[in-house]
């Protein structure tokens, strides 16, 4: 079920009737609601692929049990590698099997050798890369003694398959949600008002900035070498701004539906294209995504406390299985190894941690050099995303090498509208940057103006709404 | 809570209202089909895809016919391509349309061999149509204003930024008004030329049914009993004239023996001398629609006569 489809708009309210008062007076039976709901969910798009997520669950149950339950460390860690081997088994399978078969196939011809590989015809679960990491963390912190392993298996199979952030993050960690499902939920007035605001703030997002970008940014990259330079340039542009409004705008709608039945999700993007380097938009940009490889994998290896080819290493190791985790594509590690590549000076210059604070803090306007430092910032994470969009390296670097022509000068052939509503989405944003989202308006005393503005945003979704597009971390 | 749930009710109420309003002074900008469900049933209708319902305007034939003895008003009740095609849904749907106390209605049903297609994935013995779920096939009321239904079943329909650009408007007689037409000859060919590709396509992909054609003479059999039927092939560009010859060499043929089984007249305007406007080349455009429609009323009369004579 789709966040923006009208199935949703009717399950939504009937699943917050039924939690608040006929689910209410026992806390079990309003987690068996969520967890039902959940497959309901779920299951709307291919209820097949449920079985997959129910035997992930069942899995990490049974191992997390075990792990408390083991004796001894060795013991300890077979079962957590069987629950890594089994999540990340599924995740090979449905993921990455076709594209290192592939890729194997491509390696033997390029020496002259002729190889038949198997390739498998399966469809990709929506969200398997998603809950797969969710359900390790719990795991692995199990392991690490940071958690408790659960005996109550409702709960737990509730936080494996949440709705609201199911199928595209945030990745929570079992530290963070987990509990909260132990926990009687209050419903609290000022946590739901805001958390309608955020899902409408997410579906302007998604729905009119996102997915009017996304019809000039397919006609773009499909035809990119009929365009000329300036035009490719605000299509790059335009991509940015629809992954930006597609993903975040799905964080916002899950992390506001959470607010509704009383959960608190982590903040997955904080305003990260007003970030002023590289390192800055990262830790702004999918924040559960970037915190989850920091704690399970770059603090692992050894993080930044090793010399310098250590710091190195782990950096390029951090950003290349970031941008494998996105895709069985080389574009994607190619563009992880990009953000690398930008990271890297600012890690060896010691000047990763220098921007921690918010840009123009307890100014309304940029200074010039934020605003350079912006620009640049915004440049280069433009060039990485021509590779996270194109469909081949070699478009990829086609358009890039297009995108520098003397064209540039010329004025774009390309529909230039989506710039109204990009303006729209800065000015929000920019204005509440320091919030935990864009219409994060309470502040505003007048009520009579807050309505308004809501009112604004409502009809900006239902008058220029674009033709409805899945998202694109589906894929994922 | 019960602050929250009073607020959330009013917003509702605030979009409710708002949608209404909208509906209400732009409701035929904002979708192609809405307002046919808005109107009381119908006693005289016109069948067909897009080209019937550019084509063929209800107004010009009330004004032209007002002294005849048919039941008018008429209501266009034609769809698109992508929505229709003549089978047992859309004669469903023609029956919930229809005024089951009409007498003496005049009921247009155009033909081309693509709206008596099977497409990919039809399995028509066994019940499975393409359309079943998008309308009017998913329509149980078809005659309600507000139409409550349409905006649940069918909101991805609605385009309401059209009530900025207003090129396009659904009349309340199911006439659908085109006023983006081509500025010059270079735009006129570009888009004739989609056209033929799009009729390539289709030609490459669909299928006669003789099961949809059995569907349309078992409809032509069921208006029969509440007026007078008359079969029309639309005037389109040669190009695509051809494209359909070539996909259904004998479909005038076929066409004209069902004509004949059941009693009714076949006018054929893709033979006749073709002066009639199309914007792309498929779709006649709103100035010679007037034109087109007064002859088909010129035809009509002509075959009433001829049709009394005999008796």
């Amino acid at each position: 079920m789709l966040f923006n489809s009208f199935e949703f708009l009717l399950f939504l309210p009937v699943v917050f009737l039924l939690y608040w008062f006929v689910f209410n007076k026992k806390l079990n039976l309003q987690n068996l609601l969520l967890l039902v709901s959940s497959y309901i969910f779920y299951g709307w798009w291919d209820y097949r692929f449920l079985s997959l997520i129910i035997f992930s669950s069942i899995i990490d149950f049974y191992c997390g049990l075990s792990i408390e339950k083991a004796h001894t460390k060795s013991t300890k860690k077979k079962w957590l590698l069987l629950s890594m081997f089994i999540n990340l088994g599924f995740l090979g399978i449905f993921k990455y099997f076709n594209f290192f078969s592939q890729s194997l196939q491509e390696a033997f011809q390029s020496f002259g050798y002729q190889i038949d590989t198997l390739t498998l015809n399966i469809i990709l679960p929506v969200g398997i890369s998603f809950y797969t990491f969710q359900t390790m963390s719990y795991t692995i912190d199990v392991y690490r003694n940071k958690l408790k392993p659960t005996k109550d298996i409702i709960a737990f199979f509730a936080f494996v398959s949440f709705f609201p952030q199911l199928v595209a993050g945030p990745i929570e960690r079992a530290t963070n949600l987990l509990p909260q499902f132990y926990k009687k939920r209050q419903f609290n007035y000022a946590n739901a008002v805001d958390g309608c605001r955020q899902i409408l703030w997410g579906l302007f997002k998604k729905i009119v900035v996102a997915d009017n970008c996304a019809l000039i940014v397919n006609q773009v990259f499909d035809n990119y070498t009929e365009y000329n330079a300036s035009s490719l340039l605000i299509g790059s542009v335009f991509f940015a701004f629809q992954i930006y409004g597609d993903f975040s705008g799905y964080s916002d709608i899950a992390i506001g539906t959470s607010r509704l039945f009383g959960f608190n999700l982590m903040q997955n993007f904080a305003f990260p294209y007003f970030s002023r380097d590289i390192a800055e938009f990262w830790r702004r940009w999918h924040i559960s995504l970037s915190t989850w490889f920091r704690d399970y994998v770059y603090i692992p290896l050894g993080g930044s406390r090793g010399g310098l080819w250590m710091k190195v290493r782990n950096t390029f190791i951090i950003f290349l299985v970031s941008g494998f985790w996105h895709g069985a594509n080389w574009t994607f590690v190619i563009w992880g190894a990009l953000n690398a590549i930008y990271f890297l000076p600012l890690l060896l210059l010691d000047k990763n941690r220098v921007n921690t604070n918010t840009v123009a803090e307890n100014n309304i306007v940029i200074n010039f050099k934020e605003f350079i430092q912006v620009g640049t910032t915004f440049v280069l994470t433009l060039l990485a995303w021509v590779f996270f969009r194109a469909p081949n390296v070699s478009t990829a670097i086609n358009y890039i090498y297009n995108m520098f022509s003397k064209t540039i000068f010329n004025f774009p052939t390309i529909d230039l509208k989506p710039l109204i509503f990009i303006f729209i989405l800065v000015v929000f944003e920019w204005y509440n940057r320091t919030k935990e989202h864009g219409l994060e308006i309470n502040n505003i005393k007048l009520t009579i103006f807050r309505w308004f503005i809501y009112l604004f945003v409502f009809c900006l979704i239902l008058i220029f709404g674009a033709q409805s597009q899945s998202f694109i971390y589906f894929q994922f | 809570m019960k602050k929250f749930l009073i607020k959330s009710l009013f917003f509702f109420l605030l979009i409710v209202v708002t949608i209404s309003t909208i509906l209400m002074a732009f409701g035929g900008y904002v979708d192609y089909f809405y307002e046919k469900f808005t109107t009381p049933k119908a006693q005289s209708l016109i069948l067909g895809d897009s080209r019937s319902m550019q084509g063929i305007q209800p107004a010009v034939i009330n004004d032209y016919l007002s002294s005849s003895d048919y039941s008018l008003p008429m209501m266009n009740y034609s769809f698109t391509i992508a929505q229709i095609a003549y089978g047992p849904l859309y004669s469903e749907s023609v029956r919930k349309k229809l005024d089951p106390t009409t007498k003496n209605g005049l009921f247009i049903l155009t033909v081309n061999p693509w709206i008596l297609s099977s497409r990919e994935g039809d399995n028509e013995k066994n019940g499975v149509f393409f359309e079943k779920d998008m309308p009017p096939h998913n329509m149980e009321l078809v005659s309600m204003n507000p139409n409550i239904e349409y905006l649940i079943k069918n909101f991805n329909y609605f385009h309401f930024k059209s009530i900025i650009r207003r090129t396009s408007k659904m009349h309340k007689d199911g006439w659908l008004e085109e006023s983006n037409l081509p500025k010059d000859m270079i735009t006129l060919n570009e888009w004739k030329d989609k056209q033929v590709i799009m009729y390539n396509g289709y030609a490459s992909e669909w299928e006669k049914s003789e099961f949809r054609l059995q569907s349309f003479e078992s409809l032509i059999k069921y208006l029969k009993d509440f007026g007078t039927v008359v079969l029309i092939r639309m005037p389109i560009d040669e190009k695509i004239i051809d494209i359909e010859n070539n996909y259904w060499f004998n479909f005038d043929l076929e066409i004209n023996g069902i004509a004949n089984k059941t009693n009714t007249h076949y006018i054929n305007f893709t033979t006749v001398n073709n002066d009639y406007k199309t914007y792309d080349g498929n779709h006649l455009d709103k100035f010679g629609g007037v034109t087109f429609t007064k002859n088909i009323c010129d035809s009509i009369i002509i075959k009433h006569k001829s049709n009394n004579k005999a008796k």
